[in-house]
């Protein structure tokens, strides 16, 4: 169910409020997108809002990464240990990451621009959108949220941010993730270790392969929880003003003036 | 007679709230008017009520990322281990670019002098009985106004009394 039914299809949308996520059209620098590809392929796309391309790239390099060993040999690499790092890279798959690497930084970069000019276009266009959907899966709704909020949840936890602000694709993604890459590297453990003080003891069970995931993933959800709240409440606002200029500027109204009590 | 009542918003569902329960007080003559954003706003961090779009955190996050990895690489080698490099190398990359945002932000907006936090963002005029005044200015206080301001409509009055005095 839809408070709201369109007569006259538009051609753009800013927004879309459904019980599985919230989308939203905002302003993005595409550089900084495609710097997210560059972090971790299928990043760029989540921030787009492009989740199944998103998706595809990211187990795709997760697969590659996995049988390559690339995230070991870029820890031999940043050690100055280069015979190491070519001795543990696959010849087999190696290959196979370039293409689809640069395709992702490209086509992220691109799509945010495009975007960026849908944005503007929806904006101007200033059709209204679904801003309540209610269904048996749910209920979402537009409403402000607090961007510091958001940061503190992420950094708690990488998807709490995104749940905060209903992206929930986004947020079942990194939550999966995160659980995983946790568990296969040993992350807690080590933190235990290091606490303890025992850092040789923390090197020896901190998996290196799966550990180099995890900064990409953290500072992912972080950038992503913020960002589209700190867009969410600009929404917010600029719907609340539509809404209040639409229905609540009486023609008759007249302005009297007079002393104040 | 009766009293028109200004009072100002930010923008949030206790205004929609204000609306809605006037009305039900069969309160109908309610006339808003949402304000424009200034461009620039002094403020350097985001908050609920206030965000320019201005990010600090872009570059921050970006070589947080960048460094963390790298430093979780050199600390299987170094003496503190992946865990302890990796935070030292994040918490440096963050710390960078925040810096550098914040110094970039600053050189811009010394070129544009703003002044306050912005408060008011929309101003809703309410036109009731003068027996109705209480009630309107505590609905619009308790749904978290701004200000409030109840004016007599004296210009009202006195067009009447020259529309009278013609008659």
């Amino acid at each position: 169910m839809n408070n709201f039914r369109n007569k006259y299809r538009n051609r753009y949308y800013q927004a879309n409020f459904t019980p599985f996520g919230t989308i939203q059209l905002h302003q993005r620098n595409p550089h900084i997108v495609a710097l997210w590809s560059v972090a971790f392929p299928g990043f760029g796309h989540f921030l787009i809002h492009k989740f199944i391309t998103g998706f595809a790239l990211f187990f795709w390099e997760f697969y590659i990464n996995q049988v390559t060993h690339l995230n070991t040999a870029m820890m031999y690499s940043f050690n100055g240990d280069i015979a190491k790092a070519k001795e543990i890279l696959d010849e087999r798959y190696i290959y196979l990451y370039i293409p689809v690497y640069l395709f992702a930084i490209w086509d992220s970069y691109r799509t945010a621009v495009d975007e960026n000019m849908i944005h503007l276009l929806a904006k101007r266009e200033n059709a209204k959108f679904t801003t309540f959907s209610i269904n048996p899966f749910g209920m979402n709704f537009i409403s402000k949220k607090k961007p510091l909020v958001a940061f503190a949840w992420s950094l708690a936890f990488p998807s709490l941010g995104q749940m905060y602000i209903h992206r929930i694709i986004g947020a079942l993604l990194l939550l999966i993730m995160t659980i995983v890459v946790i568990l296969n590297s040993d992350l807690v453990e080590g933190i235990h270790y290091c606490m303890l003080g025992d850092f040789g003891r923390a090197r020896e069970v901190v998996d290196e392969q799966w550990s180099l995931y995890f900064p990409s993933i953290y500072f992912y959800g972080i950038y992503d929880a913020y960002s589209n709240t700190v867009e969410l409440g600009k929404l917010f606002s600029w719907e609340q003003a539509d809404f209040l200029k639409r229905h609540h500027q009486p023609q008759n109204f007249v302005l009297h003036k007079g002393e104040k009590i | 007679m009766g009293l028109q009542i200004f009072s100002t918003f930010q923008h949030s569902h206790y205004l929609e709230l204000a609306i809605s329960e006037l009305k039900e007080y069969k309160i109908e003559d309610i006339y808003a008017v949402p304000l424009d954003n200034r461009k620039l706003d002094s403020k350097m961090f985001d908050t609920m009520h206030a965000m320019d779009g201005t990010s600090l955190v872009d570059t921050a996050l970006i070589l947080a990322m960048m460094c963390g990895t790298v430093g979780v690489a050199r600390g299987f080698v170094l003496d503190w281990g992946p865990v302890f490099w990796g935070l030292i190398g994040s918490a440096s990359g963050f710390a960078a670019g925040f810096a550098f945002d914040v110094i970039k932000t600053a050189i811009k907006r010394k070129k544009i002098k703003t002044g306050k936090t912005r408060l008011g963002e929309i101003i809703i005029i309410v036109q009731c009985k003068n027996e109705q005044a209480e009630l309107v200015e505590q609905t619009l206080w308790r749904n978290m106004a701004l200000g409030v301001a109840v004016t007599s409509m004296q210009s009202l009055e006195r067009n009447q009394a020259v529309l009278a005095d013609k008659n």
